[in-house]
This record gives structure tokens, C-alpha cells and sequence, in this order.
């Protein structure tokens, strides 16, 4: 199962850099570039600190995608 | 600076991890190295000079050991530029991801090559075979790599 996220809208919307996010959540700037656009999904203490970052539930952020770009799938950082 | 600041070497993992790695990698190096080189000398492999042969082994390995000992050592979360969860960036997917593969690649090509000697009967040195192993598995989880970054 695909997954999709509102990271980059959410993101934008605090006016942060992808920068200012990764060093929140003390990953890499490329991790969340593959996070916002749908090529890693991201381990669930992640996704928890994630949320956690823009004080949403997680669901709020990631959703189940039904209809699935064709192509490689998303990387797992379970 | 305090000891828990950033550092371009970083510090040891263990103990308090407050010891620079590098104050520890370099003698240690330097001892690997010097035993290498008397090693050397001792085996007749250091040239007709011995002293300056294997004089010569421990100064070209010294670098190589240090850097080796230190990559042991360090503790990466200490080093300047590192992120505070390396284990949790799709970096560490992707090499995880290229490592497995890379795994297969030797394996299978070591069984390729092992089946191809069997058949031809050919005569292959040993270190011959155990560098072109090795040299299998860096090029593979090199691309691997690299084709898993390219994709993002």
C-alpha cells in the first residue's frame, strides 16, 4: 500500500525551509524531500515526531493513497 | 567549546564520549602501521633494504590504519554537519537497500566464477580471486547507491 502526506503544504504553511524541518526532526534535508515527495515512507517514530512538530495527529499528515501512481514504490524507513 | 560540541573528527562512542577519536586513531594507526611495516621487513617482503623497506610500509599505511581505526571509533552523531538520527534518513535506507544487493551480487558471482573454474580447470591465485571479490561488492553497493539516490 502507497501512502501520500500534506508535508509540503503543511510545511510551506509555517513558512519553513526543508531545511529548518530535517533539522527539527534531526534527519537529513534529502529525507524530507523523499517524505514530501511520496519516494520514502518514513519509520512510525518518524512520522510521530512529525506530527508532533506541527501538532497534528498523524493521520492528519498521511493518508492511504487509492489511487497509486504506477512506477517504483515508496522506500520504508521501518 | 564544551565536550558534547561538534567536532570535525568527532569523539569516541564509548565511555563518557567526551575522547576525540582522532586522539586515540592516530597512535593507534601509528602502531598498526609500525607493526605492519616490521611484519613486512621480518617477511622478506620489504625489498633488499628492510629498514627503509618496511620503514616505507609503515609510512604508506599509516593513513590508511588511522582512518580505519577512527571509523571504528567515532561516534557519528558527534561529528560537525551530522544529523541528530542518521539511522531514521532515507540515506540509511538506501545504503541498507544497496548493501543487500550487493550481497546477492557477490555471492552469485562468486558462485559464477567458482562454476567457471570448475569447468575450464583454470589456475586462479588466491588473492587474485579474494580482490576481485571484494572489488565485486564496493562497485556494487557503490551503484546501488548511487541509482537509489538518483531516484530520490
Amino acid at each position: 500500500m502507497t501512502v501520500r502526506n500534506t508535508l509540503a503544504e503543511l510545511r510551506r504553511g509555517y513558512g519553513w525551509s526543508q531545511q529548518r524541518l530535517a533539522a527539527e526532526l534531526g534527519v537529513t534535508r534529502q529525507t524530507v524531500i523523499s517524505i514530501e515527495k511520496g519516494r520514502f515512507d518514513p519509520s512510525l517514530p518518524l512520522a510521530f515526531r512529525l506530527a508532533a512538530v506541527f501538532g497534528r495527529a498523524i493521520e492528519d499528515i498521511f493518508s492511504p493513497d487509492p489511487d497509486p501512481a504506477p512506477g517504483p514504490g515508496a522506500t520504508t524507513g521501518a | 567549546m564544551t565536550d558534547d560540541a561538534p567536532t570535525r573528527w568527532g569523539r569516541v562512542r564509548f565511555g563518557n564520549g567526551t575522547v576525540p577519536a582522532m586522539w586515540l586513531a592516530a597512535p593507534a594507526g601509528a602502531v598498526l602501521a609500525a607493526g605492519l611495516g616490521v611484519g613486512a621487513a621480518l617477511a622478506g617482503a620489504a625489498g633488499p633494504r628492510p629498514l627503509i623497506g618496511g620503514a616505507a610500509v609503515a609510512l604508506v599505511s599509516f593513513a590508511g590504519l588511522t582512518g580505519l581505526v577512527w571509523a571504528f571509533l567515532v561516534d557519528r552523531r558527534t561529528l560537525r554537519g551530522a544529523t541528530e538520527r542518521p539511522e531514521e534518513s532515507v540515506e540509511s535506507v538506501w545504503f541498507d537497500a544497496a548493501a543487500r544487493g550487493a550481497f546477492t551480487d557477490t555471492v552469485t558471482f562468486a558462485g559464477l566464477a567458482l562454476a567457471a573454474l570448475a569447468v575450464t580447470g583454470a589456475d586462479v591465485p588466491g588473492i587474485g580471486a579474494l580482490t576481485a571479490t571484494v572489488l565485486v561488492a564496493l562497485v556494487s553497493v557503490s551503484v546501488r547507491y548511487l541509482l537509489a539516490r538518483r531516484r530520490g
